[in-house]
């Protein structure tokens, strides 16, 4: 008995090896049990210098200055997105130390950027919240005011001006939902006093709508652009943009810089911590951007634009 | 007297019901999820939860399947209508709701054996929305051997109420008088 055990155990040992779900597993499985790595945490997250700062929580959750308008996307504060996907990285501002927020930008549906614990968390921080079309059906109820916006639809709230731009993505939240929630992903352009980000929550790379970005929004002051999951790339290339195609995106976009996101923050695809960055690094050497491009830590407040 | 009883329940969940629904009605409508009744769902409503049944005879061995005719949900957003017929997304379920639940079972005892179970169930979240952890109170009767009991459960689950673990008492019933369900489910 014992051995018919090891042998079938061995067996399925043999035949994973190598393969990505072995990789992704045995890569993984230790961080699954270790504590979320500690960074440095700022008491004031909001800059009276700034004309346009930006802080990087993690993952896909940035918290925008732009001049006296705080703008976050997709917030997780969380231990773990979707019960599985463990934390490695602490977030990089205490729930505690979030201003109120002018308004609240979700993305797409997935765990990773709508995550209903982050919300109840923020819940009397947030003003006002902005999803794509479909997306309120996930959200369960919340005391503030929720906007849903079609492609191109734009929605104007104290003087923040929000547009939903399209993405090469997916909207479904559990799996097979995926056949009806069609229309509920999105990226968005937000605009206050002449200053203007981009932000596509998840994309693939996709030049005619990057391209369709600009030729609207011909003066874009920052991108933030997500550069994994990378591997297994013949995967991740139908919804994620890899370091290189973020480059080509940051370009074919026109904006003035670029801050990358949605890497190293969450156990992420088969993607070893450090590598997104390092292939970032060096496609933005290649293209000759790396002065345009700020690659941030968790917790790490950049001013952009100052006053 | 007890039909007195029960008039007065049936009363008061229609009045709180019918409340909701017309608070709800001061907000703009939002788009409503429209689930098609395609392959995968029906696959993944034919898996099984297995569960064991204690009672007179001993333990026996025995799976569930469950239909959902109607479900009004209280715990999402008030633009969204609250009512789901047969296809239920997740969030609708765990974040507060109240099912209407057939669920025909299969036992083993030597031979095959059935019973259909029908009831009502409360849902109510505890962490994330009830996303990561929800629990239910629930009623229902059953038919076995030809006798309807009555049947008392709670349950917790996890995972969007993918898994959950549900138990349930029968005073009534010699043969499944307390019952454990690893339940599965997915929509």
């Amino acid at each position: 008995m014992k051995r018919a055990l090891l042998a079938a155990v061995t067996s399925l040992g043999l035949a994973l090896s190598g393969c990505f779900v072995n990789d992704v597993l045995v890569r993984n499985t230790a961080l699954l049990f270790e504590a979320p790595m500690k960074v440095s945490k700022t008491d004031h997250p909001v800059r009276p210098e700034a004309r346009l700062a930006v802080l990087w929580v993690g993952h896909a959750t940035m918290l925008i200055q732009m001049d006296d308008r705080l703008v976050m996307t997709d917030p997780v504060f969380t231990s773990s997105v979707g019960q599985i996907q463990t934390r490695i990285v602490e977030p990089g501002l205490e729930v505690e130390k979030v201003p109120m927020l002018d308004a609240v930008v979700i993305s797409h549906m997935h765990y990773d950027h709508l995550s209903l614990g982050s919300v109840s968390l923020l819940e009397r921080k947030i003003r006002s919240m902005v999803m794509p079309m479909g997306g309120i059906a996930y959200l369960t109820d919340v005391p503030f005011p929720v906007d849903e916006l079609r492609s191109w639809q734009s929605v104007e709230r104290n003087g923040l001006r929000i547009t939903a731009v399209p993405v090469d993505h997916v909207g479904f939240r559990y799996g097979i939902d995926g056949a009806w929630m069609t229309t509920s992903f999105t990226g968005y352009v937000i605009e206050y006093h002449g200053l203007s980000v981009y932000f596509p929550g998840d994309t693939a790379y996709d030049a005619i709508r990057f391209a369709a970005v600009r030729e609207r929004f011909p003066n874009l002051d920052l991108a933030l652009l997500p550069i994994a999951p990378v591997e297994p790339r013949s995967f991740m290339r139908h919804t994620h943009l890899d370091p290189a195609e973020a480059i080509q995106a940051f370009s074919d976009l026109g904006a003035k810089a670029m801050v990358p996101l949605h890497f190293d923050t969450f156990v992420n695809g088969g993607d070893r911590v450090g590598a997104a960055p390092r292939l970032l690094r060096q496609a933005a050497k290649d293209a000759g951007l790396s002065d345009r491009v700020f690659i941030l830590k968790q917790g790490e407040h950049r001013v952009l634009i100052s006053k | 007297m007890r039909g007195a009883g029960s008039r007065a329940a049936f009363v008061s969940v229609c009045f709180t019901l019918t409340v909701a629904t017309v608070a709800r009605a001061d907000d703009p409508p939002a788009k409503t999820p429209e689930p098609s009744l395609g392959v995968p769902w029906v696959l993944t409503q034919a898996v099984p939860s297995p569960e064991m049944a204690f009672g007179s005879e001993g333990t026996r061995f025995g799976l569930r399947w469950q239909v959902t005719p109607m479900l009004y949900s209280f715990g999402v957003h008030r633009r969204v209508s609250p009512w789901r017929f047969v296809i239920v997304d997740p969030i609708a379920r765990q974040s507060g709701s109240l099912e209407w639940h057939i669920t025909p079972e299969l036992w083993t005892t030597g031979t095959l054996e059935g019973s259909l179970r029908s009831g009502v169930r409360a849902y109510f979240p505890l962490h994330h929305r009830g996303e990561y952890l929800s629990f239910s109170l629930g009623t229902s009767a059953f038919l076995f051997r030809n006798e309807v009991h009555s049947s008392y459960d709670f349950g917790i689950y996890a995972f969007s109420g993918v898994i959950g673990l549900e138990t349930s008492v029968s005073p009534s019933s010699d043969l499944l008088r307390g019952m454990v369900t690893l339940k599965l489910r997915y929509f």
